[in-house]
């Protein structure tokens, strides 16, 4: 029965884009409760880590789904 | 505060919660068969689905929980948006395409498309039935919080009449209706929130330094009235208590430098510093800033990254709560003013949840963290009502684009949460004894029309979730359950039916638990749900798709264990000591050191599939 799962390449990639998540994902985490003092540091516009990271992990989320789309589109 | 309700806000509400009711009506009255009412013929239009991921998804908890968390806590609030927004990659990249594949209708099916038993059906849909339900309270209780102020009803009231409209929702129309129903609210909540935001921005901040009084200890001696004595549990918290000759009891609390003044709430006998609560004496309105950076008084038309760096280098006057166990009066609850710097809100542990992530030690409280953000992770590919829409778009590649989609819309939203949230913070119209009312509360700061928008667009949004959650539970029981029961499927017609009297029956439960859970606040409430799906679905999920070891048995046992282990870790915790049983110290009566608990209990049900899975193997080849 599991020949029509289709776990083919297109799946390796779907998993290699989510490792790339769950990279910045579980470093945002690991900062968080390991380096706090890193998560106040003001960057850049004067905003601090904290806020920038997460803005990141929401256009991550977008760009990488982008990404997956337009590739498997292409496979199809 | 006392619910107020205003004549211009209840048409607007009406009207826009009439027609769009109106319309999922039009729309869902061809569904007549099984294929027809649970998955609406697999004929959305992948876009339109995908709006109406986001409006699913967008439930009562990310619309007034997120934003009422930040507008309390700030940054905290942030972090589940950001884990729920990580959930959806989860089930693009991993779960989306071979749950497809697999399943017809439900969540149980697509489990069971491999090994055909009963047992693993009935235990999917147990969970799915129970996942549902957890998922039910926190919508429910978001129904009541709306109407309180917007009808001037008590907030059992707007439980109810939630629950009997979704009812009719989903007895007559199923799949298209609500999707319908969750497009057109999916849309005017981004479209509606945008536009709020852009207002919150051109509004600014205001310095308002005269919000915190504090008086230095001579003047405290002198102030006239009678000094009560108080039980120890008050003074252990530094308040003394003074009874003016109206009667009034005012409550101080003692602080660096001097004692400020508190507002009080006994919500038992209905009495605000002392006095039996009316419009003229009730909790007054709360947040505001206190001092801007550099020597500027007010600080208008901010662009975002202006609007957040002013913030994080001002100061805000927060009113955080106590609740004081009176052995005369009962629970009393304290709102001490209490000014924070802005980038103590700005970073995450604002929260008491994760004030643990303030400190350098490692602590209980930091893996709370780690596995509140794990159970988001792993807990949006295991919701069942998120699931079964991968059935109502025609083919894999409408799944993909739907779910980029649907990722898109929410990811925006939820940016745009952080704003009202910090919004509400600064706006001097929060409720100090209700953080789930702040974004409406905001929006009603801006005047009558968009606090009726605003409560309407809310409404819908827990119509719209409550229906798709009480469809994936009737589906569970009348396709899974009932099969199971019987030992054989329903036809067609008796699928619908058995569905729709679980509908209602399951929507009377959820009233129920509505009532009885209504004090807490809403996100923490679907965090729990979170917790559950991902350890009772998700190991279940993972290991039938990619390990081919997996018995029968194997997931059953998962599923059970998964369930079982996370309600029962969630009911000994401190969170349920506190919030449910209410009891005086939390910390101490709770049997278990942290209130999340995915960390162990996917492991848990991980580990039981495959010592199960390893034990039945020779028995199932």
């Amino acid at each position: 029965m599991r020949h029509d799962l289709d776990q083919g390449q297109t799946s390796r990639r779907g998993l290699a884009l989510f490792a790339l998540y769950v990279l910045a994902y579980g470093g945002f985490m690991t900062v968080a409760v390991c380096r706090p003092d890193l998560m106040a540091k003001k960057i850049g516009n004067g905003v601090n880590l904290a806020i920038h990271w997460g803005f990141a992990l929401i256009a991550l989320a977008v760009l990488l789904s982008a990404i997956y789309m337009v590739a498997k589109g292409k496979d199809e | 505060m006392l619910p107020s309700s205003s004549t211009l806000a209840i048409i607007i509400f009406m009207a826009f919660a009439g027609l769009v009711l109106g319309i999922s009506f039009w729309l869902g009255r061809k569904a007549k068969s099984a294929a027809g009412y649970f998955a609406a013929h697999g004929e959305v239009h992948w876009f339109v689905n995908g709006i109406a991921f986001a409006g699913d998804y967008l439930s009562a908890a990310s619309f007034l929980g997120i934003c009422g968390m930040i507008a309390f806590f700030g940054y905290d609030g942030f972090l589940y948006a950001i884990g729920y927004l990580a959930g959806w990659l989860v089930a693009l990249f991993v779960v989306a395409e071979p749950l497809r594949k697999l399943g017809k209708f439900t969540f149980a099916d697509a489990l069971d498309a491999k090994f055909g038993s009963r047992s693993i059906k009935t235990t999917a849909a147990l969970s799915t039935l129970i996942v549902s339900l957890f998922y039910l309270i926190p919508q429910m209780v978001g129904a009541g919080v709306l109407v309180k102020p917007l009808l001037g009803l008590p907030q059992e009231a707007g439980v109810i009449i939630v629950g009997f409209l979704v009812i009719a929702i989903v007895t007559t129309a199923g799949m298209v209706s609500t999707t319908w129903v969750q497009f057109i609210k999916g849309t005017m909540l981004v479209v509606f929130c945008t536009i709020l935001v852009a207002m919150i921005l051109a509004r600014g901040f205001t310095e308002k330094p005269g919000d915190y009084q504090r008086i230095d200890a001579a003047a405290f001696a002198a102030l006239p009235g009678e000094r009560l004595a108080v039980d120890k549990v008050w003074s252990d918290k530094q308040l003394s208590r003074i009874r003016l000759a109206d009667g009034r009891v005012q409550t101080w609390k003692e602080v660096a430098g001097g004692y400020v003044l508190c507002q009080t709430l006994n919500k038992k006998a209905k009495l605000v510093d002392g006095l039996p609560q009316t419009p003229a004496n009730d909790l007054k309105q709360v947040g505001s800033v206190l001092d801007l950076p550099g020597d500027s008084k007010e600080a208008r038309n901010l662009s975002p990254s202006e609007f957040l760096s002013t913030l994080q280098d001002s100061t805000v006057l927060t009113w955080p709560e106590t609740m004081i166990k009176d052995p005369k009066e009962g629970d009393v609850f304290v709102y001490a003013p209490t000014p924070r710097k802005g980038e103590e809100l700005l970073t995450p542990g604002g929260s008491s949840t994760f004030k643990a992530l303030k400190g350098d030690e490692f602590t209980w409280g930091k893996l709370d963290f780690i596995s509140l953000m794990l159970a988001l992770f792993c807990g949006t590919a295991s919701l069942p009502h998120i699931l079964i829409r991968y059935y109502t778009v025609k083919d894999a590649s409408a799944v993909r684009k739907s779910t980029v989609v649907g990722i898109a819309a929410i990811g925006f939203f939820y940016i745009l949460t952080l704003f009202l949230g910090l919004g509400a913070m600064a706006s001097g119209a929060m409720d100090p004894s209700s953080n789930n009312m702040s974004a409406p509360l905001l929006a009603r700061s801006y005047g009558e029309w968009p606090f009726a928008l605003v409560c309407a667009i809310a409404f819908t949004t827990v119509l719209g979730t409550v229906a798709g959650l009480i469809l994936a539970a009737s589906g569970a029981v009348a396709h899974d359950i009932m099969a199971g029961l019987l030992g054989h499927d329903l036809d067609e017609a008796a699928k619908v039916k058995a569905g729709k009297i679980a509908a209602v029956v399951v929507g009377i439960l959820a009233m129920g638990l509505g009532i009885l859970f209504k004090d807490m606040n809403v996100n923490f409430l679907v965090g729990w749900a979170f917790n559950v799906a991902a350890s009772a679905n998700l190991p279940a999920l993972l290991m039938i798709l990619f390990w081919k070891g997996t018995t029968k048995q194997g997931v059953a046992a998962s599923i059970s264990v998964g369930l079982i282990s996370s309600i029962g870790w969630i009911l000994c915790s401190e969170q349920a000591c506190k919030d449910v049983y209410k009891l005086a110290d939390p910390a101490n009566a709770a049997l278990v050191p942290f209130s999340q608990p995915a960390i162990l209990t996917i492991p848990l049900a991980f580990l039981t599939l495959v010592l199960v899975s390893l034990a039945t193997r020779k028995k199932t080849i």
